[in-house]
C-alpha cells in the first residue's frame, strides 16, 4: 500500500511542504491529486469538485492542478514558446495570439524571454525547469504542485528555481511542494507535512516540525538529512 | 589493337542503346515507388498508433495485419492482389502494384512507428495529461510528432527498400525498369549488358534518394531533438 489513510486539507493561498524519506509516498500522493495515479478509496476535493475513481472529466480538473515534474518533461519537438502555448490553445481553447501573450508575460517574469525560440535541448536544467513552471502557470491553475522540482538540478541551478518558488509563494498562489531541501521548506512553508511509510506522521508549522520537532521519526529523519 | 577498340566502341554503343530504351521506364519506377510509399506511410502510421493505443478490437486487427503481411512473400502478395482481387474488382496494373507495395510496406512501417512511439519517455505522456490534455490530444500534439522524428531514419531505409522492391511489379507486366530490361533482353539476348545498365539505374536512384533522405534527417535532427533530461 503506497498511501495509508492520508487525510489533510489545504487552504487557498497556503503553502504546504511535504518532506520525508524516499519511498514515503510523497510523489504518489501528489500524483493522486492530479489523477496520474488512481486511488482505491477516499476522495480528493479541489474547490468543491470531487475527484474519485469514477470522475468523468478528469482532463478538466487536471488543467486546474499545475504540476512541475522532477525531470521537467518539456516537449522536445516544440520551442519554449510552443511548449507554453500548446496547452493554452488545446485545453483552454484560447487563440494563438492570446496564448502567446500570456506566455511572454510569464517568460518575462521568470527571466526566459530571450529563450522563447529555443528548444529544450538548448537550455540548461534550471532554464528548463523555469520553462516548465511557465508552462504549468499558463493555465492559471488553482494549485501548483512541485514534485521534487529541484532534485535533478545541481546547486547552482537549484537557486534559480527556488527563487521562482519564492516569487510564486509571495504572489499568493496555493502551493504544495515535495522537496528534500529543508531550506526551501523553512523559507516558503506555512505548514509542513512529514510522511513516512505511506502515512502522515506529523503536520505542523515550520517551528513545530523542523525547528523543535516532537515526533521521534521526524527527529531521526532530520538528524540523517542534516548530518 | 584495333579489334579491342572496335569491341569497346561496340559495347558502349550497346550500353547507350539499352539506356535509351530503359529511360522511359524510370518515371514509372519512380511513380510506383512514391505512390506505394505514400500509401504505406498512411497505413503504417495509423496501424502503428492503433497498436499502441490499445483499442480492443482495432489493436488486435492491426496485429493480425502486420503478422500476416510479414509472413507472405511480397511477390506472392503482388500476384494475389493482381490476379486474385484484380479478377474480382478489375483493378489496373498500377493500382494493383501500388496497393501490394503499399500494404506490404505499411506493415513494416507500422512496426517501426510503434517502436518509435514506445521509445518516447512515459514522462511526456504524463506531462501532457497533467496539463489537462485528453489521450487523443496527447497523441496528436505530443506523441505522434515525436514518434515521427524518431522513426525517420528507419522509415527512410524502408523507402529505399521499397524502391528496389518496385522491381517486383515487373511480374504483372508493368513497364518499369526491370520489365523494360527483360523486354530488351528477350529481343536481343544481350543479357550481361542489359542487367548492368538496369543495376546502374537502380543504383543511381537509390543513391540519390539516400542523399535526399540524409538531408531531411539532418534538418529534423537539428530541430532540438535530444531531450535535456
Amino acid at each position: 500500500m503506497a498511501l495509508d489513510n492520508v487525510t489533510f486539507s489545504v487552504g487557498r493561498g497556503e503553502k504546504i511542504v511535504v518532506i520525508g524519506p524516499s519511498g514515503a509516498g510523497k510523489s504518489t500522493l501528489f500524483r493522486c491529486i492530479n489523477a496520474l495515479e488512481e486511488i482505491d478509496s477516499g476522495k480528493i476535493i479541489i474547490d468543491d469538485v470531487t475527484l474519485d475513481s469514477t470522475h468523468r472529466d478528469i482532463a478538466k480538473v487536471r488543467a486546474d492542478v499545475g504540476f512541475v515534474f522532477q525531470h521537467f518533461h518539456l516537449f522536445p519537438h516544440l520551442t519554449v514558446l510552443g511548449n507554453i502555448t500548446l496547452a493554452q490553445t488545446v485545453v483552454r481553447k484560447k487563440s494563438q495570439e492570446e496564448s502567446t501573450e500570456t506566455a511572454r508575460i510569464l517568460l518575462n517574469r521568470f527571466g526566459l524571454l530571450d529563450k522563447e525560440q529555443s528548444y529544450p535541448s538548448e537550455l540548461s536544467g534550471g532554464q528548463c525547469q523555469r520553462a516548465a513552471i511557465c508552462r504549468a502557470m499558463a493555465l492559471n491553475p488553482k494549485i501548483l504542485l512541485f514534485d521534487e522540482a529541484t532534485s535533478a538540478l545541481d546547486p547552482e541551478m537549484m537557486s534559480e528555481v527556488v527563487d521562482v518558488m519564492n516569487l510564486l509563494a509571495r504572489e499568493g498562489i496555493t502551493l504544495m511542494i515535495v522537496t528534500h531541501e529543508l531550506g526551501v521548506a523553512r523559507e516558503v512553508a506555512d505548514r509542513v507535512i512529514f510522511m513516512d511509510d505511506g502515512r502522515i506522521e506529523a503536520i505542523g508549522t515550520v517551528e513545530e516540525i523542523l525547528v523543535s520537532p516532537e515526533n521521534e521519526r521526524v527527529k531521526t529523519f532530520l538528524a540523517k538529512v542534516l548530518a | 589493337m584495333n579489334d579491342a577498340l572496335a569491341w569497346i566502341a561496340d559495347q558502349l554503343a550497346l550500353l547507350a542503346d539499352i539506356l535509351i530504351y530503359l529511360l522511359p521506364a524510370v518515371p514509372v519506377t519512380i511513380e510506383v515507388t512514391f505512390l506505394s510509399f505514400a500509401l504505406a506511410l498512411a497505413i503504417g502510421v495509423i496501424a502503428g498508433t492503433i497498436r499502441v493505443a490499445k483499442l480492443r478490437f482495432f489493436s488486435s486487427a492491426a496485429r493480425v495485419y502486420v503478422d500476416v503481411i510479414r509472413g507472405v512473400p511480397l511477390l506472392v502478395l503482388i500476384f494475389f492482389i493482381y490476379f486474385g482481387l484484380g479478377g474480382i474488382l478489375n483493378i489496373g496494373r498500377m493500382t494493383a502494384g501500388v496497393i501490394s507495395l503499399g500494404v506490404c510496406y505499411g506493415a513494416y512501417i507500422a512496426e517501426i512507428f510503434r517502436a518509435g512511439i514506445l521509445a518516447i519517455p512515459k514522462g511526456q505522456f504524463e506531462a501532457a495529461l497533467a496539463l489537462g490534455m485528453t489521450r487523443q490530444q496527447t497523441f496528436r500534439h505530443v506523441i505522434i510528432p515525436q514518434a515521427f522524428r524518431i522513426a525517420i531514419p528507419p522509415i527512410a531505409n524502408e523507402f529505399i527498400a521499397c524502391l528496389k522492391d518496385s522491381s517486383l511489379v515487373s511480374v504483372i507486366a508493368m513497364r518499369e525498369i526491370t520489365r523494360a530490361g527483360r523486354e530488351y533482353f528477350s529481343r536481343t539476348f544481350a543479357d550481361f549488358q542489359v542487367w548492368l545498365v538496369v543495376a546502374i539505374l537502380y543504383l543511381v536512384l537509390t543513391i540519390t534518394l539516400a542523399k535526399v533522405v540524409s538531408i531531411m534527417e539532418r534538418k529534423f535532427k537539428m530541430r532540438g531533438y535530444g531531450v535535456s533530461s
